[in-house]
């Protein structure tokens, strides 16, 4: 579960600065960043279900 | 903008906060437990709201919305990040619940002291808080002091600005406690998201529609904006690291967001609180990074058309000088509500550390009402020293950086705490020392010697090479000393009590 959050994480860091850089993708930045981010929240409450009490 | 008319919506909003607050200090005793942590009996909505309007300032509305109208959505990805750090609250959020609840801690410093058996780390962490925080505190003036200058054209000058918004934060703050400030921080959280949708809708007709922006925005030499690093070149790769690292551990090294922890009246209110927060944050983010994209066409490049360059603080103002009134009335409301959320949360939670670790460890015959006493007295003492600072000036955005970089320095004695029978009060020492210490000694040479700006080392932000200091010293120094006996059964306790509550 960690190393899928922090190869999520890391993908914040890496694609807009290589994949995206190109003049033709750098429009997707901004929806990349969120549907990362929505990625790594899902990850955080999938780990939270199994809190009890 | 009509003075009389923005000081009347002011009055009216906070003579509503105060009513709520009031509500609050009327189920408050005068306990060191009560005021401070509620007797940790916030349920999840409330936990939720209040962690939200704490962790989101004036800096979001006001020092986002003008980074990402100058520079581009690098903005929306710093941001981004510093949401997806909450993982560490997941991590340990619950460690921190349980320990509060063992052994009765109402302040983050108070951990460390009980953990590594120092009530001299709990005092000497009580204080950092203190200097670490007084520039994000200062940040929250800065924006309501340039928002209600910029928005009466200078009527309301930037100081009284500053000083009207901290006066009400203390006010009710002095005035409730934490029950004050988290039923206050439901309506102000409320605001702030209701407020910045009302001012994106706004905006966007403004600017002539979505597609109207979006044409804009696609056209050259605009289009910079939409990728990194940006038209200015502010995110590139290792400022975007230095602007994001110290906001990753935001959740472990903010003390009012840590004692956030200690108030759920159970895991469920915990675990909602985090899941309310992560709505909250994503949905806040996308709609003030939206609007930051708006205020480039209609705020931005008419000054850029103008040959006029505009200060990225200056944005927000100026765009909600061309709304219609009552939208930019509930806007400023709402950037009001932001700062003075977080600057109640950081009030308390520093007059917390004052009367538990301060005060009590060096009057430990005072009774709790006296420390608690002396402790809101001192409050004023802060508050002084935060206006002071605002009239230095600074950017919202770098102060917010630079307050997390040093508080960042403190984050590796809290997670070995939690999690490493190994860690000493040597140790912690050690990683604390190391830490502030690095920071310093680069943070100083960047001052001092201009020139060397552009080495690698010095680009990135000091507050980084701070934690990797602290971490490595933290880890020699365990491995190096012997174990502590009474650190390790605390964490074994920890262990202990921690079965049960996660699968």
């Amino acid at each position: 579960m960690i190393l899928c959050y922090l190869a999520i994480l890391l993908l914040a860091y890496v694609v807009p600065y290589t994949v995206l850089s190109s003049p033709e993708l750098a429009y997707f930045t901004y929806l990349f960043w969120c549907v990362d981010a929505l990625a790594a929240i899902a990850l955080m409450l999938y780990v939270m279900r199994s809190w009890r009490g | 903008m009509d003075p009389l008319i923005v000081l009347g919506s002011i009055a009216v909003f906070f003579v509503l906060c105060f009513f709520i607050a009031h509500q609050g200090r009327l189920r408050t005793a005068m306990t060191i437990d009560d005021y401070f942590i509620a007797n940790r009996r916030i349920g999840g909505l409330v936990a939720a709201m209040t962690y939200s309007a704490t962790t989101y300032s004036a800096f979001m509305m006001v020092g986002l919305v003008g980074l990402t109208a100058i520079h581009g959505v690098g903005a929306l990805g710093f941001e981004l990040v510093y949401l997806m750090g909450l993982m560490l609250a997941v991590l340990f959020g619950l460690r921190f619940y349980v320990a509060g609840k063992k052994w009765n801690l109402v302040t983050p410093a108070q951990l460390l002291a009980e953990r590594y058996g120092s009530r001299v780390l709990g005092l000497a962490v009580a204080l950092l808080y203190h200097v670490f925080l007084i520039p994000y505190m200062a940040a929250q003036l800065i924006g309501a002091g340039k928002l209600l200058s910029g928005l009466t054209h200078g009527a309301i000058p930037f100081e009284v600005g500053a000083a009207l918004v901290i006066s009400i934060a203390f006010a009710y703050t002095l005035w409730g406690g934490m029950r004050a400030v988290a039923w206050t921080d439901v309506l102000q959280a409320t605001m702030m998201l209701a407020t910045s949708l009302a001012v994106l809708f706004t905006a966007f007709q403004l600017a002539g529609g979505v597609g109207a922006v979006l044409e804009k925005l696609f056209q050259e030499p605009t289009r910079a904006v939409l990728s990194v690093p940006g038209p200015h070149g502010r995110f590139t790769i290792v400022n975007f690291i230095s602007m994001t690292v110290p906001w990753f551990f935001f959740c472990l090294s903010n003390p009012q967001v840590v004692q956030r922890f200690y108030v759920p009246k159970s895991v469920r209110s915990l675990k909602d609180m985090i899941r309310g927060f992560l709505i909250f944050g994503f949905t806040y983010t996308v709609i003030v990074t939206l609007l930051g994209l708006v205020a480039r066409v209609v705020v931005v490049e008419p000054h850029l058309a103008l040959g006029q360059t505009l200060d990225q603080d200056d944005v927000t103002p100026r765009l909600l000088t061309m709304v219609w009134g009552p939208v930019a009335i509930l806007a400023l409301l709402g950037i009001l509500a932001a700062s003075v959320s977080t600057l109640d949360s950081i009030m308390l939670a520093l007059s917390s550390e004052l009367a538990v670790n301060v005060v009590k460890v060096l009057k430990p015959s005072y009774e709790e009402r006296l420390a608690l006493a002396i402790s809101r007295a001192l409050m004023a003492v802060i508050v002084v020293a935060t206006i002071a600072f605002s009239l230095s000036g600074g950017v919202i955005v770098e102060l917010a950086v630079t307050s997390s970089s040093w508080l960042l320095q403190l984050v590796p004695a809290f997670v070995a705490a939690l999690v490493w029978k190994r860690a000493s009060r040597a140790s912690a020492y050690a990683s604390i020392i190391a830490g502030v210490g690095v920071t310093g000694a680069l943070t100083a040479i960047k001052k001092l010697q201009p020139s060397l700006a552009s080495n690698l080392v010095l680009q990135v932000d000091p507050g980084i090479w701070g934690l990797l200091a602290a971490s490595m010293a933290l880890v020699a120094s365990s491995l190096l000393a012997r174990t502590d006996e009474r650190g390790a059964r605390f964490v074994e306790e920890l262990e202990e009590a921690l079965k049960g509550l996660s699968k």
